[in-house]
């Protein structure tokens, strides 16, 4: 398929037709070296042997707005890469994304890989995340249209990438979303979507093999097809507005709560909803999910990472911490059974000086038992043009062995209370100072935290920054029972649309998310090396 | 309300929303239309998880209890360094035991990625019996009939097999396996019967299992020297009837008792029947797994 688009990129090009479009591109390129630090756990193949990996994309695009076509291709490159499954080396390199387009004013068709979601993702998202290693792209053909004013239809049929090779089962998706307004304060967007996923005969030999060593009480006959359908609405009254959405699955073969490797035959659904007010001065937000027996993947058969072959995404409604220790623990979101809910108010006494934050947020199971609860507030304040602080306190409990499958002593919750104070000073136009000074205070886990950092930029091109995580109350029952600096040295350099960042750093082990989709990092210890460029 | 007074009233909505309406609509009736097409045909699977044997008696002519088979189980791969090592010493094993040496070559997932334009080995199967012997921590492992020796797990290195073959050897069978195999050229159709004599009472829970292996497949094979890109893979497992875990001998297993069992299976094309074999073996459930007697056929 990779030859047939290389034939009409020369075809087109011997007809002239490319002289008459632009190309663009970009280029990101990520290297560690790894230096052996047993003391935190950074030990592996990496660090023995390897001692460096290297992850690239490379892509080239192409636009024509007189024959209203796009063409666009990517190599990938992974070189002992550590980042689909951390701690087991990956080496592949080849043409990761290749797509054509061609656009006319009421459609758009795609043949080659897309990206693409319905509704929140729920039912369908195919997205790419390069932190966490995902790249859920479908290789297939995809249209868009809009057949009548503000009536969108979208359409897809694949096969989801599984890294450079593909799964073998295979997608097809519809989706509707229709505007209208009553009144001129009054907005609906209401959608609709269906997908359908029909397993290939290695995996459905793998579900019989694994469902025929069960008792017979355990064994149900398995679907080749799973169908899900969602119905999701954003209603809009002046300052208010109301995302709803509800989701169904049909009966399949899922990895039950009991045993990760025993199956059950289940459907499920999800509800979700966010309520958001906002005025000036003012804001609010709502935000409320329950999820049943909803994992939708490609197969059973997917690779060794918990999120390769993930069909859909199913939103957080905790908060996604930024700050170093506040972002120690995250609530990972469930796919068998959660109930979550989370509100926000933020208000601002002072216009554009002081600003106050509060957040609650809490996940639980279907005995009512607390996974994880987040009590957050901050005070985000101005003064003078020259400084900007943020004051606040995160309070935390976190169910460790549930969300990590590893604890180190005799307690359910991780109990954590993080305070937090960061100043920003504006030496001269150009010229400015950040620090940050954060402690986080905990028996459980790895034990007691202070953080401090310091940096250093000259706008727009340079950065320096140096900073200490320091273990200085140690859970003796953790694995790193000693008292550990995770320090890290940081630079990057800006030119144009280059930039270059160079750092040493020694990281703690722990659950690293994005939007909610989390993974356990190991330890690191080396330098990192990355550069992103546009063209 | 009447269809008249319906379209009436929609005739009054403007243009826009009334055709989208329509599109969202339609939409819709596809939706449902889809989800109208969900009845299948599933697979073929064994929901009782009973004993049905096609024939069952118990005979006062008792045979002769055979002499005890071994059963070895390896994991293996062609991207596994090690492993033609373990391949030296099935044969070195099979050289010195002859037809009491029974070995399988399981191509469960790890380091068994096929190199380009090889015939893939791996199997779904083989990674449920990895699942059911294992966890597996180094390739190659494997289990010598399937028993637990102290201070060992099921799967053992390469440095026990020989120490633990010799072991078992000196072991004696409760139950004797006939097995009986019978192939169609043109239909590629199998049938393999196997019947199980009883020479002793046996009242622990007990299952047989049936496997078909391919000998000389030529792939690549990752070895101490590089890659031999003609390597012969021997004792491939291509399939376990009907299923990994085998079938449950829920009726009593008097001294005397005979059960007949038929199995067929149809070949797939690239396997080729000259060099496939059947093994049919009895082997414990619960706790102790131990294999109890496995034999071996030929199917041409």
């Amino acid at each position: 398929m990779r030859y047939w688009f290389l034939s009409l990129v020369l075809v087109l090009d011997g007809l002239g037709v490319i002289a008459q479009g632009s190309f663009f591109g970009g280029l990101q390129v990520n290297t560690n070296f790894y230096v052996r630090d047993s003391a935190i756990g950074a030990y592996g193949p990496h660090y023995d042997n390897l001692k460096s990996s290297t992850d690239g994309w490379l892509n080239l695009d192409y636009t024509n707005d007189k024959y209203l076509f796009d063409l666009g291709m990517r190599l990938d490159m992974f070189n002992h890469s550590n980042l689909h499954t951390p701690g087991v080396p990956y080496s592949d390199v080849g043409i990761g994304n290749f797509y054509v387009r061609k656009r006319g004013e009421k459609y758009r068709v795609t043949g080659g890989y897309f990206y693409d979601q319905f509704g929140s993702g729920i039912v369908f998202r195919a997205y790419e995340d390069r932190t966490l290693g995902i790249d859920n792209a479908i290789l297939g053909i995809h249209l868009e249209a809009e057949p009548v004013q503000k009536l969108k239809i979208k359409a897809f049929t694949g096969v989801q990438k599984n890294r450079l090779s593909l799964f073998k089962p295979i997608l097809i998706g519809l989706n509707a979303e229709y505007d209208f307004s009553i009144g001129k304060k009054v907005r609906f967007t209401p959608g609709i979507s269906v997908v359908n996923r029909t397993l290939d005969e290695a995996t459905m030999d793998f579900i019989v093999s694994n469902i025929e060593t069960y008792d017979p009480k355990g064994r149900f006959v398995p679907k080749y097809n799973v169908y899900l359908f969602g119905g999701y609405n954003t209603l809009t009254i002046g300052n208010f507005s109301w995302y709803a959405e509800a989701a169904g699955k049909t009966t399949e073969a899922i990895a039950s709560t009991v045993r990760a490797d025993s199956l059950v035959n289940r459907s499920g659904y999800i509800l979700y909803s966010t309520m958001n007010y906002a005025i000036s001065r003012f804001g609010a937000a709502l935000q409320f999910k329950r999820t049943e027996n909803f994992p939708f993947r490609v197969s059973l058969l997917r690779g060794p990472a918990a999120f390769e072959g993930v069909i859909n995404f199913i939103p957080p409604v905790t908060r996604q911490n930024a700050l170093r220790l506040p972002a120690r623990y995250n609530a990972t979101v469930q796919e068998l059974e959660e109930l979550a809910y989370s509100g926000d108010i933020n208000f601002s006494p002072i216009a554009k000086k002081l600003t106050i934050n509060f957040s609650y947020a809490e996940s639980r199971d279907f005995e009512n038992e607390l996974k994880f609860r987040e009590a957050f507030g901050n005070v985000e304040l101005k003064f003078k043009k020259e400084w900007k602080g943020n004051v606040g306190l995160q309070f935390i409990q976190y169910d460790q062995f549930f969300y990590q499958r590893d604890k180190f002593g005799d307690y359910r919750l991780v109990n954590a209370i993080a305070p937090f104070a960061q100043v920003t000073w504006k030496v001269s136009k150009k010229h400015s100072l950040a620090f940050d000074a954060q402690a986080q205070f905990t028996d459980e886990d790895f034990g007691s935290w202070l953080y401090g950092s310091i940096e250093y930029n000259i706008a727009p091109w340079f950065s320096l920054a140096a900073s200490d995580m320091y273990n200085y109350s140690p859970n003796p029952e953790s694995p790193v029972s000693d008292k550990i600096h995770y320090y890290q040295f940081f630079t990057s350099f800006t030119y144009q649309q280059h930039v270059l960042t160079l750092a040493y750093s020694r990281q703690v082990a722990g659950i690293v998310c994005t939007g909610g989709v989390c993974r356990y990092e190991p330890a690191f210890s080396g330098v990192k090396l990355t550069l992103n460029s546009t063209f | 309300m009447n269809f008249h007074r319906i379209a009436k009233l929609f005739s009054k909505l403007p243009m826009d929303w009334n055709k989208g309406w329509a599109g969202l609509s339609l939409v819709t009736g596809a939706a449902l239309f889809f989800f109208s097409s969900c009845e299948e045909i599933g697979p073929i699977i064994d929901l009782t998880g009973t004993f049905n044997a096609d024939t069952t008696y118990v005979t006062t002519q008792v045979d002769t209890p055979q002499i005890k088979n071994v059963l070895l189980e390896e994991f293996t791969g062609v991207r596994c360094v090690n492993c033609p090592k373990g391949h030296v010493l099935i044969d070195n094993l099979k050289n010195q035991y002859g037809s009491r040496f029974i070995a399988v070559s399981a191509h469960s997932e790890f380091q068994a990625e096929p190199y380009d334009g090889d015939q893939d080995l791996r199997t779904p199967q083989a990674d449920s019996l990895e699942k059911l012997l294992g966890p597996i921590i180094v390739k190659p492992s494997g289990a010598v009939d399937r028993k637990k020796f102290p201070g060992d797990s099921l799967l053992v290195f390469t440095s026990k097999w020989t120490t633990y073959v010799a072991q078992q050897m000196t072991l004696t069978t409760p139950v004797n396996i006939y097995l009986e195999v019978n192939y169609n050229n043109g239909s590629r159709m199998l049938d393999a019967t196997v019947t199980l004599h009883y020479t002793s009472e046996d009242t622990l829970e007990s299952r047989f299992t049936v496997m078909l292996l391919e000998d000389e497949i030529i792939t690549a094979q990752l070895g101490n020297s590089g890659i031999d890109s003609n390597y012969v893979q021997k004792r491939v497992l291509r399939k376990m009837l009907p299923s990994v875990t085998g079938i449950p001998l829920t009726i009593t297993r008097e001294r005397g008792r005979v059960i007949v069992k038929s199995f067929n299976f149809i070949l797939p094309t690239h396997w080729n029947a000259e060099n496939l074999r059947v093994v049919a073996f009895v082997h414990r459930t619960q706790g102790n797994t131990e294999a109890l007697q496995v034999v071996e056929a030929e199917v041409q």
